[in-house]
């Protein structure tokens, strides 16, 4: 077979290597270097105590600026507290959501995953925006029609507080992510350990908790590291809710460290590199546990079939509706109205809905450029993304490369660091190395930075879901003369097809929504959607109704990309579930 | 060997010569706006047909900074860039100088930080030479004088004097009975003063380095002021008023007149208290937001651009057009100022301390302020 002869064939120059180790050590490196030279930058930027923009000088100084800083400590504590907690409570609720979507069969089931797809899609800022619309202690809508309820005069819930940043953070993306990523791992379940399980007598209940847990414990190990090292540096919730109640966390104090004048670089990187110090061990501790046991759920005789709800499956079926309505509807609603507003939330005002702020946006002439950026980023990014994570997480389960655990390790990294400081980094590799200045605020920067801040969940995803496939399937395919192209054609890429596309799709988002992180990257000509929104919601000057214009406008991007990748029949809730034997 | 060294560098040196020689020819400032050299700057400019301008965010910004040149000069289009903050403009451009990648003409806004962090590494090109007879004129603005941010008096010449309100209060808060910052350290506004992170850029950075280096208040007024955390910080200057006007807080430091004014269209009911006193004295600060452009370093991109825009900067046109887009005070005599809120302006019987002076550049200066906040937002 002319692929076994041509992956086995060595080297002329190198007769000890073949020319397939020799490709898995040059993509291992290339990734390395990508991923490890803004970290390391990062971490070489915690020990320069020099001046700022005063070249380098060695030293501790900004670890123990960092250390002694007594808000840090208290900063550090409420970061942990708040991961833990929305992770916790995201588990506990997406879990049975994710049951019920995937396993059962609850009326319209992927109608509402396709919801949950929306509202992962969703910006951040349109959450926040919506729930303080709804719940800001003193002007919030929901808040005064509650006030007219006799006994609850007195009701006053307040978003801008500890439990308002968890609630927020669950409504956001929490809740929804967590369970995207379980209902691909349930999906690829073989359903026959569930039936024997219900035909020795277990309850749906035990069922759920004896089989479709343990045996997503990769997936859910997956999951929980992935939010707990995410949660570390999500910003923009506790920025925007955390300040008027005075609570910091690492990455607010962060940010502010670097908006300092003159900007605190070296302390925020001090900082950023104890963080990524305490993550190391999560990421070890994630790899152990994985690593130990065989998961295997995807065989060619794999059977998914779905356990009758009987009667209960239309209160099933209101309870995850009514949470896809508080995730989709609440925000979109927020957000299109406030677009239509004079000014964000005053009702009160004679005509307060006004076309003015479409009209203005849409009419600026860098919208379509805006658009057109914002349209080639998203798209070049997922596919990469999705190409890139398919690579390595082959490598990372199904190649014997040596220096895979190096790899997998270094795949992590990127979340590590919050994305700011990993673009700053990014920056300055390639302003300090002349022959990559070219790309300096070129569009393939943003793309590599697009992929880094996507790469960690993407490789895990696809890892996990490689390690769900029967590795029997690939040698049937070998067997029947399959090249290794052919069999990742046919077998893995069909299989994993979803999950790439997830892969991509949140890339994708991603592209369309992060500000932070392309902030530093985009040429001042080189603007997308998310930074012109950013003119209007950062600074002194803010105009919400015209970021608002946008938001929807990003939005609609999203949720349009997501009805035409289920139009041609990529899963995201649109794929049927097989019910029979899959072969 | 060595001779072929000093043959380069012979080489190198008359390149650069004949650069600057170029530079020195190109920085000729024409006599007046009538003078046929002006004309042919200005001719060279419509060739280049654009100049890069750098600013920071806002749509009143942008109204002056691009629109309003735009209108005065149809035939050079402002590709502007809006840094969120001056921070983030100033990062930007040392970055990009430093490996000769910068590709801007003018920048706009904030000096403390360019002062700071700009001109020490070579990063700026003096901005005197480039300006016309007639816009350093003395006679053309306030008392006689030319103000300037840099102690060189040729990189940052001063046109606006902005006097933030010192505070903003709801309606609760009785604005006669508050004439004093002592009584801001009252218990009863614990958590509810708002004001931007003085460790930033901006007004709250502006507020602070006026109360610390006042002696009248100094580090004692700031560490009792800022203890506890009981100072919200927050950067957005229109949510601040909102808050303000809500209740949701009571007082706010240094808020942006311009959004009150704002929300007062739509019904908010907060007013404003121009200044404070301390130890029987009227102290206030005045700051320049908008009023300073500067030149980076050459080689910029469109030169004669460039100077065609800074001369419209601070002409009495261009000064014009900042008075009515940003509502600042300009310091250009010629200037109407009917759309300046008398809020914002100097007034008499108050002493006034200029936080553009390159006093308050001094990286010490800043330091030792940002780290008295921080050490008295962590005591108990």
């Amino acid at each position: 077979m002319n692929h076994a002869i041509t992956e086995t064939a060595r080297m002329p120059f190198w007769p000890g290597i073949t020319w397939k180790t020799f490709a898995q050590w040059l993509f291992a490196i290339c990734i390395t270097i990508v991923i490890l030279a803004p970290v390391a930058v990062v971490l070489i930027n915690g020990f320069d105590v020099a001046p700022p923009y005063q070249g380098f000088q060695f030293g501790f100084g900004n670890w123990n600026e960092a250390w002694e800083n007594p808000q840090i400590g208290a900063a550090l504590w409420n970061t942990v507290s708040i991961v833990l907690i929305r992770a916790f409570l995201g588990f506990v609720i997406a879990i049975p959501l994710a049951w019920l979507v995937a396993r059962t069969d609850m009326p319209f089931s992927k109608g509402l995953e396709f919801g949950f797809w929306i509202a992962f899609f969703m910006p951040n800022l349109a959450f926040v925006q919506g729930w303080s619309f709804l719940l800001e202690g003193y002007r919030g809508v929901l808040n005064q029609l509650i006030q007219t309820i006799p006994y609850f005069e007195n009701f006053s819930v307040d978003i801008y507080s500890y439990w308002g940043i968890i609630w927020v953070h669950l409504m956001a993306q929490n809740i929804s992510s967590v369970f995207i990523l379980l209902v691909l791992g349930f999906r690829n379940m073989d359903s026959s350990l569930e039936e024997a399980a219900r035909t020795s007598g277990a309850s749906k209940f035990r069922t759920l908790r004896n089989i479709v847990l343990p045996l997503s414990r990769p997936m859910i190990a997956m999951i929980a590291v992935l939010g707990i090292i995410r949660g570390v540096q999500s910003y923009e919730i506790e920025a925007i809710l955390g300040g008027p109640a005075a609570i910091d966390v690492y990455s607010t104090i962060l940010v502010r460290m670097l908006q300092t004048e003159p900007p605190l670089i070296a302390e925020g990187s001090a900082l950023s590199a104890l963080v990524l110090l305490a993550l190391v061990p999560l990421i070890i501790l994630q790899r152990l546990y994985v690593g130990r046991r065989q998961y295997v759920t995807v065989g060619s005789k794999m059977r998914v079939g779905l356990i009758e709800l009987g009667r209960w499956r239309w209160l099933a079926f209101a309870i995850v509706l009514f949470i896809v309505l508080l995730q989709t509807l609440v925000p979109f609603l927020s957000v299109l109205a406030g677009s239509f507003m004079k000014r964000w939330g005053f009702f009160h005002i004679p005509n307060p809905w006004t076309l003015d702020r479409w009209k203005a946006v849409l009419g600026h002439e860098r919208f379509l450029d805006a658009l057109w950026n914002t349209l080639v980023l998203g798209v070049t990014s997922g596919l990469a993304a999705g190409i890139i994570c398919f690579f390595v997480a082959h490598i990372l389960v199904r190649t014997n490369f040596r220096a895979r655990k190096v790899l997998e390790f270094v795949s992590w990294l990127p979340w590590a660091i919050p994305g700011v400081l990993l673009s700053m980094g990014l920056v300055t590799v390639v302003l300090e190395i002349p022959p990559l200045r070219f790309m300096y605020g070129s569009m393939f920067i943003l793309v590599v930075a697009m992929v880094l801040f996507r790469f960690p969940l993407g490789v895990q995803l696809l890892q996990s879901g490689l390690m769900q496939v029967n590795k029997e399937l690939e040698e049937a395919s070998t067997i029947c003369g399959g090249s290794h192209m052919i069999t990742q054609r046919r077998i893995n890429i069909p299989i994993l097809m979803p999950m790439l596309t997830a892969v991509g799709l949140m890339t994708f988002v991603t592209a369309i929504n992060e500000v932070s992180g392309v902030v530093l990257l985009a040429s001042t000509d080189l603007r997308t959607l998310s930074l012109l929104s950013l003119d209007y919601l950062i600074g002194t000057q803010t105009e919400p109704e015209s970021a608002a214009v946008i938001t929807t406008v990003m939005i609609l991007i999203c949720v349009g990309v997501a009805l035409i990748a289920r139009m041609f029949g990529i899963s995201l809730g649109g794929t049927p579930a097989p019910t029979g034997e899959n072969k | 060997m060595f001779f072929a060294k000093v043959r380069v560098s012979v080489a190198a040196a008359s390149c650069l010569l004949l650069g600057f020689g170029i530079q020195d020819l190109h920085a000729q400032a024409p006599a007046t706006a009538n003078s046929p050299e002006w004309a042919k700057i200005v001719e060279a400019a419509k060739k280049e047909g654009e100049v890069v301008v750098w600013s920071q965010a806002g749509n009143s910004r942008r109204e002056f900074a691009k629109d309003s040149f735009e209108k005065a000069y149809p035939n050079i289009k402002v590709n502007l860039f809006q840094a969120a903050t001056s921070v983030e403009r100033d990062s930007r451009y040392v970055q990009e100088f430093k490996a000769s990648l910068a590709k801007v003409d003018v920048m706009i806004g904030g000096s403390l930080g360019a002062v700071a962090n700009i001109k020490p590494i070579g990063g700026l090109k003096p901005i005197k030479p480039m300006l016309r007879e007639d816009i350093l004129d003395v006679k053309n603005w306030a008392d006689n004088k030319l103000l300037w941010g840099d102690k060189e008096n040729q990189y940052m010449l001063i046109s606006d004097g902005l006097a933030y309100p010192a505070v903003t209060v709801n309606r609760t808060v009785k604005a006669a009975e508050l004439q004093n910052w002592e009584q801001l350290l009252d218990p009863k506004y614990d958590g509810k003063i708002v004001m931007r992170d003085p460790r930033g850029s901006g007004s709250g950075y502006a507020a602070t380095l006026f109360l610390y280096y006042s002696p009248e208040l100094g580090p004692e007024f700031v560490d009792r002021f800022f203890k506890n955390g009981r100072i919200v910080f927050s950067s957005d200057e229109r949510q601040n008023v909102e808050w303000i006007d809500s209740g949701r807080m009571l007082i706010g430091v240094y808020a942006r007149w311009q959004e009150v004014e704002k929300l007062q269209e739509v019904g908010g009911r907060l007013t404003g208290i121009p200044f404070l006193k301390a130890k029987g004295k009227a102290i206030a600060s005045v700051s320049s937001t908008d009023g300073i452009a500067f030149l980076p370093k050459d080689p910029v991109p469109h030169p004669n651009a460039a100077q065609v825009y800074v001369n419209w900067f601070y002409s009495k046109e261009g000064q014009q057009a900042l008075v009515n887009t940003i509502k600042t005070s300009t310091y250009h005599k010629q200037v109407d100022l009917k759309q300046v809120s008398e809020m914002v302006r100097q007034r008499a019987g108050v002493e006034y301390r200029n936080m553009n002076d390159e006093f308050f550049s001094a990286p010490q200066v800043t330091k030792d302020m940002r780290d008295a906040v921080t050490k008295a937002i962590g005591k108990k």
